[in-house]
Order: C-alpha cells, then sequence, then structure tokens
C-alpha cells in the first residue's frame, strides 16, 4: 500500500480543509509543497481570504460580500490596486517615521514626543522619539509582545501605562484579555508586574469592533460599543488591583469618557427607539447625576448608529519630560461627540454623522451644582450640529488636543482643524442666544466660522488614521504601512 | 410519496461486505437518496457501492444513524454557510469521538462522504484535517502527513519572500 500523504486527497476536498484553517496557516501551507500551494493559489474563495486579511479591512464594502466569488476576488484586487494609487506624497509631509508591515494600521501618542504605532494583528509595537522642535525623529525602538495576538491598544503617559487587548480562541470560545504593561522610557518594564484583566465574554456573541478604552489616575474604563442591536458595557476597573469598580449595562450602543475622577460620561442610543441620552454617573456609587436628554432620531428601518467621544486630556504630557508648549490641562479642553448614523437597508443615501462640541469645565461646572440625585436638565433643547457630514461619511476620525479639534472627512478627504480656544465662555453664551449662566448650555453651539486649517490628504476610505498629536503636529497613520507626521501650518 | 420509514434496503460495498439499513438512514447520503428516488419498484438486488470498502461503510453507516432525523442542509443555507463556515472548527462532542481515527480512516471516510454526498460528514473530516494542521510549523506539518518538500531551494526562497508579510502577524 502506498505511503499515506495529504496530496492523496482530492483538490477539491483539500481546498474544503483549507477552508477551515485560519489565514497565517493557510498561508504557512503555501510553503508545503509543489501540490498544495498550486491549490491554494488556484482557489479564488482562498485567495480572497488571503488579500483581504493582508489588505487588512476589517469592514468591507458591502458590495463585495454579495459578488460570485469569481467577481469578488477581481473587484478587491482592483479596489486595493486603486488604493495604493491614492497614496501620494503630501506637500506638507514633515518626515515619514516608518514602514510598518502591512494591516489596519493604529497609532497613539505616549508623550507629546513619542508617537508608538502598530497594526492591529501585529505584535510588534514601533516606537518613534520626535526631535524636541518636532522637526525631525530623534530615535526608533520596537518591542515585541510574545504570543499575543493584540487586537488594539492603549497608551496612558501619565501612568506609563500601555493596555493590550488580546483576543484570541481558545477552543470553541473567544477570550478576552486586557494586559496592562507598564512603560519605562517607552519599553515594557521586565521588572514590573503585568496583571492581566479577564473581560467578561458575557457579550461576546453580540460585540462588535473594539474596545474604546480611556485611563484617568488608577481608572481604567472600558467601553464595549455594539453593532446593531445588543446590550454594551461600559466597565471601570482599578488598573493597578485588577478590580472592577463600576459595571454599566445599556440597552443599545454607548459611548463613554471619563469627566474627573468620580464621574463618567455616557451616550446611550437605545436599540429600539434610536433615542439618545446623556448622563453622568457617579463611579463611587453608580448613580446617575445629570441626564440630558436629546431628541429621538427619525429612522425607518434597522441602522447602525455609533457615538465616540474624543477628550481633550488623552493627549497629556508625560509627567517626567519638560512641558511643550500649548499644553492644556483638562480644565480647558473640550470634549467631542461624534454620531455617525447609517441605515441598513440604503447605506449609501441615509447616511449622516454630526459633531457636536462640549466643553469640559461646563460639564464640571454642572457636576457641581446639581448635588445629590439625578437631574435633567433642560437646556433649551437640540443643540444645533455644528457640523453635519452628508452620505456616505462614516467612521470619520475626530481628534481632540486642548481646544483644538481635527476632524477628518472622508467624503472630501479634508482634515479639517478647528480651534475653539479664542472662544471665550462669554463669548459662547453670546452667540447661542442662552442667557448667560455657565451651565445652561454647555454645547458650543457656533463653530468658528471656518476650520483654521483645510488640508487635502489623500487618505484611503477605510482603513487609515489621522490623529492630532500637539496643537500643531498631527499624524497620518495609513494603511499601506507609512505613518507621516506632518506640522499644521498654524495661522 | 415518501416510503415508510421502515422500509430496509439492502447496498452492497467493493468488497462484497452487504449492509440492510433503513431507508432513512441512508437517506442521509444525498447520492442514495437520488437514486432511491429515482428506482420506482420494490427491488430486492442490494445497490453497490464500488467505492466504498465494508469498514468505512459501517463507519458512515454509524455516523448518519446518529444523526438520522437531522435535517439535510438545502442548497439555499450552502451560500451562507461559505461565508460562516470559514474558521469554524468547532465539532460536536459525538463528532469528535466519532471522527478519532488514524489517518488512513480519516481519509477514506472524507473519500466516501464526498462520493456518497454527505455534506454534514464531509465537513466533520475537512474540519478535522483542519485542526491537525493548526498550530504548527510547515516542517511539522510535512511530518505528520508525511508531504515531500519537492521545491527547489530557488522555489522556495521565492514563496518564503511572497509570505514574508505575515511574519510579522
Amino acid at each position: 500500500m502506498p505511503v499515506f500523504s495529504l496530496t492523496s486527497y482530492p483538490p477539491e476536498i483539500l481546498s474544503g480543509c483549507f477552508a477551515h484553517l485560519d489565514t497565517l496557516t493557510l498561508v504557512s501551507c503555501r510553503e508545503l509543497c509543489q501540490n498544495l500551494r498550486e491549490i491554494i493559489d488556484s482557489d479564488i474563495t482562498l485567495q480572497y481570504q488571503i488579500e483581504l486579511f493582508r489588505s487588512g479591512m476589517i469592514d468591507v464594502p458591502s458590495v463585495f460580500k454579495n459578488m460570485p466569488a469569481i467577481e469578488r476576488l477581481d473587484a478587491l484586487r482592483l479596489f486595493l490596486r486603486e488604493r495604493e494609487g491614492l497614496i501620494r506624497n503630501w506637500a506638507t509631509k514633515a518626515f515619514i517615521l516608518e514602514q510598518l508591515p502591512i494591516g489596519r494600521a493604529s497609532g497613539v501618542f505616549y508623550d507629546s514626543g513619542t508617537f508608538i504605532h502598530a497594526t492591529v494583528n501585529t505584535r510588534k509595537f514601533r516606537c518613534s522619539q520626535l526631535c524636541d522642535d518636532g522637526r525631525g525623529l530623534a530615535r526608533q525602538w520596537s518591542f515585541t509582545l510574545q504570543s499575543e495576538r493584540p487586537m488594539c491598544y492603549f497608551v496612558d503617559a501619565k501612568q506609563d501605562l500601555l493596555v493590550v487587548a488580546d483576543f484570541r480562541d481558545v477552543g470553541n470560545e473567544e477570550q478576552r484579555f486586557l494586559h496592562l504593561l507598564s512603560l519605562e522610557d517607552g519599553l515594557p518594564n521586565p521588572q514590573a508586574a503585568s496583571p492581566r484583566i479577564t473581560l467578561s465574554s458575557e457579550h461576546s456573541v453580540l460585540y462588535a469592533g473594539p474596545p474604546q478604552m480611556e485611563v484617568l489616575g488608577d481608572f481604567l474604563g472600558i467601553f464595549l460599543p455594539i453593532g446593531g442591536l445588543g446590550i454594551a458595557d461600559v466597565t471601570v476597573y482599578n488598573w493597578r488591583t485588577g478590580c472592577v469598580i463600576t459595571t454599566l449595562g445599556f440597552d443599545g450602543n454607548l459611548a463613554c469618557t471619563f469627566i474627573d475622577a468620580n464621574h463618567i460620561l455616557i451616550c446611550t442610543i437605545g436599540s429600539e427607539s434610536s433615542q439618545m441620552v446623556l448622563k453622568v454617573f457617579r463611579l463611587s456609587d453608580g448613580e446617575v447625576v445629570l441626564i440630558l436628554p436629546l431628541p429621538e432620531i427619525q429612522n425607518t428601518g434597522p441602522s447602525y448608529l455609533s457615538a465616540r467621544f474624543a477628550n481633550g486630556h488623552s493627549n497629556t504630557s508625560h509627567s517626567n519630560k519638560p512641558t511643550r508648549p500649548f499644553q492644556t490641562s483638562r480644565d480647558t479642553s473640550i470634549i467631542v461627540l461624534a454620531v455617525e448614523y447609517r441605515e441598513w437597508l440604503h447605506p449609501d443615501i441615509d447616511t449622516w454623522a454630526f459633531i457636536t462640541v462640549f466643553r469640559h469645565s461646563v460639564i464640571l461646572d454642572m457636576i457641581r451644582q446639581v448635588g445629590h440625585g439625578a437631574i435633567n436638565v433642560d437646556w433649551g433643547g437640540w443643540p444645533q450640529s455644528i457640523l453635519t457630514y452628508q452620505p456616505g461619511v462614516l467612521h470619520m476620525d475626530v481628534s481632540v488636543h486642548g481646544r483644538r479639534m481635527l476632524i477628518l472627512n472622508r467624503l472630501s478627504n479634508k482634515v479639517e482643524i478647528y480651534d475653539y480656544s479664542r472662544l471665550s465662555l462669554k463669548d459662547m453664551s453670546i452667540f447661542c442666544g442662552y442667557p448667560a449662566v455657565p451651565w445652561a448650555n454647555p454645547f458650543l453651539t457656533i463653530p468658528p466660522p471656518n476650520p483654521i486649517q483645510d488640508l487635502f490628504v489623500d487618505v484611503d476610505p477605510i482603513g487609515s488614521l489621522v490623529l492630532l498629536l500637539d496643537e500643531d503636529l498631527l499624524a497620518i497613520v495609513r494603511v499601506d504601512a507609512t505613518v507621516e507626521v506632518c506640522r499644521v501650518p498654524v495661522v | 410519496m415518501a416510503a415508510p420509514a421502515t422500509q430496509q434496503i439492502k447496498i452492497r460495498c467493493n468488497d462484497e461486505k452487504e449492509f440492510t439499513v433503513d431507508r432513512d438512514v441512508l437517506e442521509r447520503s444525498v447520492l442514495i437518496k437520488n437514486m432511491l428516488e429515482d428506482v420506482t419498484e420494490q427491488q430486492d438486488a442490494p445497490i453497490p457501492l464500488p467505492n466504498v470498502s465494508g469498514p468505512v461503510m459501517a463507519k458512515v453507516l454509524e455516523y448518519c444513524t446518529h444523526h438520522r432525523g437531522e435535517p439535510l442542509p438545502s442548497a439555499d443555507t450552502e451560500q451562507s454557510q461559505d461565508e460562516t463556515r470559514k474558521r469554524t472548527t468547532d465539532i460536536s462532542e459525538w463528532d469528535q469521538k466519532f471522527i478519532t481515527v488514524d489517518q488512513e480512516m480519516l481519509f477514506e471516510i472524507i473519500l466516501a462522504a464526498n462520493y456518497l454526498d454527505i455534506k454534514s460528514l464531509l465537513d466533520v473530516g475537512c474540519k478535522t484535517v483542519a485542526n491537525m494542521i493548526k498550530g504548527k510549523t510547515p516542517e511539522e506539518i510535512r511530518k505528520l502527513f508525511n508531504i515531500v518538500n519537492d521545491f527547489t531551494p530557488e522555489e522556495e526562497a521565492q514563496i518564503k519572500k511572497e509570505n514574508e508579510w505575515a511574519e510579522d502577524r
């Protein structure tokens, strides 16, 4: 009897076996022998799987999903080629940090001089330290997390803390961990304990998308948003001990941000009614201290509605480093709520987004004044959306530093930068036409008439990321693996 | 109209081994189901299955008997399964135990499932092979499955280069 080999199987059966493999194993199977490589390379479904993984795209344009397999692969390849063509040199480019392996890029600012970046599904983290004047690169280094497959990560400079969300399949179950790594000079400190928090898998079936994270002092907030129906989670941990401080579950979707060491601002969106509500919760007892009602959003069918906060305090400087100009404290910063909406049935028509800006100090004032017990604040109705985007503009980037706000408008491929630093509280009250009671309307309803900067950046519409690193520095992290740091000409 | 569930059907394997099986059990095989539907009169002659041996058929029948009565996957669900089957290698506990056989038997069962058109069994077999491949280096896979590396050093270097992008992941 001949020696049994994997290649004894007919090709169509091997294709069926390979279809059950994860993409990385599938790719490594190309190295086994001629026969198997040919089977993998000639199977359009497997090729589609590989190309998709390689592109780093998570949200595939829905049109691909409905295509016959052969057209789908061609369409994806064309799409990726066109995307490459989009990437051109940018005139105001300061310098390119480093080529990353291709993938869904992400980056985070460790402090105002060090930028940490990685691609999702990558174990390697690259760090680049800018010169003090931000005009060059002082040093680059990298570190690798062993056997982790980080889904997303978050750095808090004040605590020298790197939080890595690690999602992996163990048996038939997805297990979700948070690794807490103490950084020292931009590297994980091997001497320091690196505790691990296991996230509850209760909602993992419904869960869609990476968690949002925020650190304030000893608190680590994990916000699990949900696409479509389901339950969204907010859990606040004491990351030094791993203890849970508060867990809040919501029907529908949510966005969340810390206001101070005892208060958290949550925007919830009901899954049935699309009712949006802003609430401030007290962490010490989980009580609602402030309710800011918002009107119902009219929708006619199944829809996707998501909200995100960008908080001006997230880019605070490392405590040991000299303070750079434009350094802002959290009291003077702004909080931006970005809401995006899409109807499942008519995604090309019924899509919109709006951005609303709050003053951090005004929210704090309101909390101070309400005292005990929940309070509904009547602030004179739904504020004007300061910026409304038209169909097709979803997954916009909003980044805030101090009182500057950056929006990546994916419709026009423009980065718009707004500056709120020149508007005083008094001015805003007059602009809004509300009585000059400081907390009657925390919204800045009138934006500066024009963005101070309006730059064409040619980013690809799906996976790239634009971050405001400092008041005058922005980083573009592209899916093609380049990271560019640009200086914004300040008007 | 469907025959009574108690109807017994005879089959003969390529090693002359014969089985007498309840019709609904045999109809897990789309091949046999279609054959039976084409035949209108009661036949006493056993259905010849020239591609399956007795020991393998015994295993296949064990599977079919355990899963009798479960709905057959329809052509409709095939499309959506194509999307979801990827990277799902979960196998039910009974199936897992059932499929714990040596490689040759696994091979025979998969070929038989393919020939007899028993989609769920074919799926279990393919997932089992995928599970054996998972988490191994190419060298380990070659050893496990007796695969001869027939690449020239140049070809091997070329493939390594093509696969380079995946190495950092």
